[in-house]
């Protein structure tokens, strides 16, 4: 089950990681980013680290990616083509090659064995959910306030 | 506490992480937008905490609280500064194109 619960939010996380060059508008990849803050997070929690995941979410979600939201929200969308997706894939699958080249046909026998058993998840669920709740909603009350910004200024923009 | 049949190899981590770092990569190359590739230095910088983390459980480092707070402290400054520097470049209408910021030089 914990293998579907790392599968779930490893894809989460890459599908926002890529989103962010392929979406048109800076705010939208602002929010892309702000996704993969806090599915890196989750990662933290299924990794057994509920400590890092919540201060993960708190200083970098909480702050930083608020801030770059109410920074880029009166951003007009890209004026130009600026990622060249067939020159990205091609990077991306280079990189890949070669950055997991080197731990491919390697089971890291010498390291200590690990006693993974995503006991972080049942903690989140106990005693840190309450404060990613909190989160979640600082998080969608900052994207709402700049969603409602952004209504205002078209209607004033029509003059109404 | 160890469950049997839980166990997940330390080598998916290190893979996603290797990935978001590639991602990260590739889009630093083939972006011309500023604030993107500034994104993709923060995806680089986040894809380190993972590792760092994954270390962390696997007992390969016993002490990573100093290069997360590290990690942590360069990415919020460097989006502090880069949020100043991209609402200047809105207002002297340079455009976001890299290659024409050249424009900004005195």
């Amino acid at each position: 089950m914990y293998l579907w619960v790392f599968a779930l939010v490893a894809f989460l996380e890459l599908a926002a990681a890529v989103s962010v060059y392929l979406l048109k508008s800076v705010m939208h990849a602002t929010i892309a980013l702000a996704m993969v803050f806090l599915f890196n997070s989750l990662m933290f929690l299924v990794l057994g680290q509920p400590l890092l995941a919540v201060i993960q979410a708190f200083v970098v979600i909480g702050g930083i990616a608020t801030y770059l939201i109410v920074g880029t929200a009166t951003a007009q969308r890209v004026g130009f083509k600026h990622v060249r997706v067939s020159v990205f894939v091609a990077m991306l699958l280079l990189f890949t090659t070669v950055l997991n080249y080197s731990i491919y046909g390697t089971n890291f026998s010498s390291l200590p064995k690990n006693s993974f058993s995503a006991t972080g998840i049942e903690a989140m669920l106990s005693s840190i959910g309450l404060l990613y709740i909190i989160v979640l909603m600082l998080f969608g009350v900052s994207i709402g306030s700049i969603v409602l910004f952004k209504r205002f200024k078209k209607i004033e923009a029509r003059g109404e | 506490m160890r469950q049997e049949g839980n166990e997940m190899s330390m080598l998916l981590f290190l893979i996603l992480s290797l990935e978001v770092f590639a991602v990260g990569l590739s889009g630093l190359i083939a972006s011309r937008h500023f604030l993107i590739m500034v994104f993709s230095i923060e995806l680089m910088l986040v894809s380190s905490t993972l590792v760092a983390t994954t270390f962390y459980y696997y007992g390969v480092s016993s002490n990573i609280g100093i290069f997360l707070f590290a990690v942590w402290a360069v990415m919020a400054s460097e989006v502090i500064a880069v949020v100043a520097v991209y609402r200047y470049l809105q207002r002297a209408d340079t455009g976001m194109d890299v290659k024409k910021l050249s424009d900004m030089k005195w």
